[in-house]
């Protein structure tokens, strides 16, 4: 069984998006649904996404996606029990109706009434309390009806292989499919798992558990990646775990002629399966000089809590949150850009009636008399979006001990500068990416355009993790969608913070760098400032090869851009603005000719 | 706006709401109400308003209020300038509840004024005229906002809010929402209750381009779209999900929702 993309454009049969909506609901999470090439088996989750075969589409899949998402609610998917299920797929069965049954009582004031009236769930009856107590049930001999189609079916392996390799901070697992464990997993269907398989012996690979000597090795050569959970820790590893992988580490100078460079030559993913609510882009390739359409897919998530601390717990000191300085305030103050009309002027275009009534008055009765009767158009109103846009990509994760990280770096930068324009009255939203490959670009949301840079968004700001690569092309565009459909402000800007070192499978060296190149024209196209803002030590001849001199700032400290990024910011704009002038004289000018020929 | 309500409006309490607003009313404090939009604020207002038998006077706040606008100002009549009370020197002269909805879109220094009404001096001074009119005895200032969707620059000044209570409101609960969508509306109580499932399982989606779930204020057009003979797609489409969003395939998730969740 593989595992193909189902897009909502060649989806006639169902409807993707909804259908993870309506679980995301029931879920009270943010659930993802794939459609797999199985014409008849039954539907299942990984905890993240639910898997449809074709049949589930056609016929009755809304009530199978509702109990798999009741069950995520429930709390039934909990990876121990998963653990204790795997290669026993009779007492898998068992489990499922008891814990179907128990989820759907539950939830039984949220469920729809075409669920819980479907004849077979109407039906059935269990007396289990929790997934422990259904779980002791289903190993022991009682008596179980069998379990109704409706309830789909359980992958214990592909549950406990997915939350073992859900790395700190990000979002889903099912999204970081490139490594070749995760591709076998996918190929797992039920009879297979019924095996007692070679994958089992994973859970005990000294390689895979991440905490062996030849993984400490090679952690030492390679440089540590993305930070394994608690929940591996606690396992010694976890099952399934993968081994950490390093980022990349970027090659420059460090003393003299010192070149670190661990770059591989070249990254290989298995095609991971985009989300159905995957934002589909394409991808400019330098080299053959044309789009490949519908390359890229970017899907937004919202960062997860570290596994010890709750998302609604109150936030600890975090000392990458630091207030942004008055310097910062003053730089970006100077920011003014659309007309706004002002009362009581000295001097202006309009009269105010009721001023130069009350003058009037104050005229006759000998009081104070008031003379700014004028109302003036003075540009003072701040109309201007911006889209903060931070690399979470595992280069970031650089630097240890004494020596900062320059992902530390970038969110402290990333904050001061959200927090500032969101207090000068700018449209802010702030989002980190990473990739893991084309078909997985993340977006993480931390604070949209309608939202506000409150605890939640400092929470999600703090709990972001380096990790993955750097797609920087389909992470631009999805940006200029954003920037372009939600800013609701007249003049748009995206600020980039990052090495500006395009990094991905099959996105490096040129490619990677056109492909930006092309993003950030189509940005500019569209009359938007678009700047990268780069902290630590970056190659400066590449960031001004890909964002130009003009529109990128290299700074050692994420204090010393306060001075620059005023100028930045307002000269990103101007020539926004100028190209929407220029658009605007070419579309008069085109226009006129057309008048002028008839 | 001034109201006078004949008839109660439909308020069913989910908390100490209205105990809070009664025992404020009667030691003489503002109140400031705090929840989403469509959450039944206003109408805990004019419920209030009945029960005291106080007149309501409401003024919806936007970034061009001025002070002239609340207190008043005065107008060229002939050869002769005459004051004209604003909605807030009525509400005070007269002991009404001036409810402010919206507070936080006025400008701070329109709001300013409110300060010797809402503290222990209970006086609104008006420069104008020279005057400073001590508050009825009945009067009770109120404002709302929802905090939800304002940017920081709209948000309340410390000083304007430390004159307040607070009464924060939510979304009834599930039994609660089914008894106000039959008893506002008429509707049966086996679609009132899919009605509430669809609209509790619209607020659990966390989507880019769905800012707030469905209101009760939304639930009860589309049951009263459903007594006017629409059915409940029709109806649920045409009041909860195409007010609730503009993007595509939000709307899409949207409609699919309402096919599962009003099948019957």
């Amino acid at each position: 069984m593989t595992a193909s993309h189902a897009s909502l454009k060649d989806d006639a049969t169902g409807n993707a998006a909804g259908y993870a909506m309506l679980a995301s609901a029931v879920a009270g999470s943010r659930l993802n649904i794939a459609r797999i090439d199985d014409a008849a088996g039954p539907v299942y989750s990984d905890g993240r996404t639910i898997f449809l075969p074709r049949s589930a589409w056609q016929h009755n899949g809304h009530l199978q996606v509702l109990v798999q998402a009741a069950l995520i609610r429930a709390g039934s998917l909990d990876p121990k029990i998963m653990r204790q299920l795997a290669g026993r797929p009779r007492v898998a069965r068992r489990f499922l109706y008891l814990e179907a049954c128990r989820a759907t009582r539950m939830l039984s004031d949220r469920l729809p009434r075409c669920l819980l009236e479907e004849p077979t769930v109407a039906r059935v009856s269990a007396t289990s309390n929790s997934a422990a107590q259904s779980l002791e049930i289903a190993q022991s001999t009682l008596r179980l009806p069998d379990t109704p189609k409706v309830f789909g079916s359980l992958r214990p392996l592909k549950l406990v292989f997915v939350k073992s390799a859900q790395p700190t901070g990000s979002p889903s697992a099912a999204q970081l499919s490139g490594s070749k464990s995760e591709s076998k997993v996918d190929e797992l269907d039920e009879q297979q798992e019924a095996e007692e398989s070679k994958l089992l012996k994973l859970f005990s690979n000294p390689l895979a558990s991440g905490n062996g000597p030849i993984s400490e090795l090679l952690k030492k050569l390679l440089g540590m990646g993305r930070q394994p959970s608690l929940d591996d820790a606690a396992q010694g590893g976890g099952g399934g775990a993968e081994m950490p992988i390093a980022g990349r580490q970027r090659a420059f100078k460090r003393g003299l002629n010192a070149v670190l460079a661990l770059i591989p030559e070249e990254l290989k993913f298995s095609v991971a399966t985009p989300s159905a609510r995957a934002h589909v882009y394409p991808e400019w390739d330098e080299f053959q000089n044309r789009y490949k359409p519908n390359w890229t897919f970017v899907e937004e998530f919202l960062p997860a809590p570290r596994d010890d601390r709750p998302l609604a717990s109150p936030s600890p000191h975090n000392s990458n949150l630091v207030e942004p300085s008055l310097a910062m305030y003053r730089s970006l103050a100077k920011l003014g850009f659309s007309h706004e009309q002002h009362q009581h002027q000295r001097m202006g275009e309009h009269i105010n009636v009721d001023a130069l009534v009350r003058m009037m008055i104050g005229v006759r009765t000998g009081g104070q008399i008031d003379e700014r009767i004028y109302s003036a158009s003075l540009r003072t109103k701040r109309d201007l979006g911006v889209l903060l846009l931070v690399d979470v990509s595992g280069s970031s994760g650089e630097g240890s001990g004494e020596v900062r990280r320059i992902h530390d770096d970038q969110v402290k930068l990333g904050y001061q500068l959200a927090r500032t324009l969101e207090q000068l009255g700018d449209q802010v939203a702030v989002y980190g990416f990473q990739s893991w490959g084309r078909t997985a670009v993340q977006f993480l949301q931390i604070k949209t355009f309608g939202q506000r840079l409150d605890g939640v968004a400092l929470e999600r700001l703090s709990v972001l993790e380096p990790a993955g690569y750097t797609r920087t092309g389909a992470a631009i565009r999805h940006a200029t969608h954003l920037l372009e459909n939600f800013s609701g402000a007249p003049h748009k800007l995206l600020v980039l913070i990052s090495d500006g070192f395009a990094y991905d499978d099959g996105y490096e060296g040129a490619y990677g760098e056109g492909d930006t190149r092309r993003a950030l024209q189509e940005a500019r196209d569209r009359q938007m400032g678009c700047v990268c803002i780069s902290v630590g030590e970056v190659e400066s001849a590449r960031l001004a090869r890909v964002f130009g001199t003009a529109s990128s700032l290299r700074v050692t400290r994420p204090e010393h851009a306060a001075a620059h990024v005023g100028t930045l910011f307002g000269a990103a704009i101007a020539r926004a603005n100028l190209r929407r002038a220029r658009n605007s004289t070419d579309a008069r000018v085109a226009s006129d000719a057309r008048a002028a020929a008839r | 706006m001034s109201a006078d309500l004949k008839v109660r409006p439909l308020y069913i309490p989910i908390g100490k709401e209205v105990e809070i607003f009664r025992a404020a009313h009667r030691q003489r404090l503002a109140v400031m109400l705090k929840g989403p939009t469509g959450v039944g604020k206003t109408r805990l207002v004019e419920a209030i308003a009945h029960d005291l038998g106080r007149p309501l006077i409401t003024i919806a706040c936007h970034e061009d209020l001025t002070a002239a606008d609340l207190v008043g100002r005065y107008l060229l009549k002939g050869q002769e300038t005459v004051w004209e009370d604003g909605p807030l020197t009525r509400g005070v002269r007269e002991g009404a509840i001036v409810y402010l909805d919206e507070v936080v879109e006025a400008r701070s220094d329109t709001i300013v004024i409110l300060h010797p009404l809402a503290d222990h001096r209970r006086v609104l001074q008006i420069d104008r005229i020279g005057e400073e009119i001590p508050a009825h005895p009945d009067f009770l200032l109120v404002v709302s906002y929802n905090p939800g969707y304002q940017s920081v620059l709209k948000d309340m000044k410390v000083s304007t809010r430390q004159r307040m209570v607070a009464i924060e409101l939510g979304f009834p609960p599930p039994a609660v929402e089914v008894e106000i969508l039959m008893q506002e509306t008429g509707i049966d109580r086996k679609t009132a209750e899919d009605l509430v499932k669809l609209a509790q399982a619209t607020r659990q989606v966390n989507e880019p381009g769905l800012p707030e779930g469905a209101s009760t204020r939304t639930l009860v057009s589309t049951a009263r779209l459903i007594q006017g003979g629409l059915s409940p797609y029709d109806a649920a489409r045409a009041a909860l999900v195409e007010p609730l969003s503009d993007d595509a395939t939000v709307v899409r998730g949207l409609l699919e929702m309402i096919k599962v969740y009003l099948a019957n």
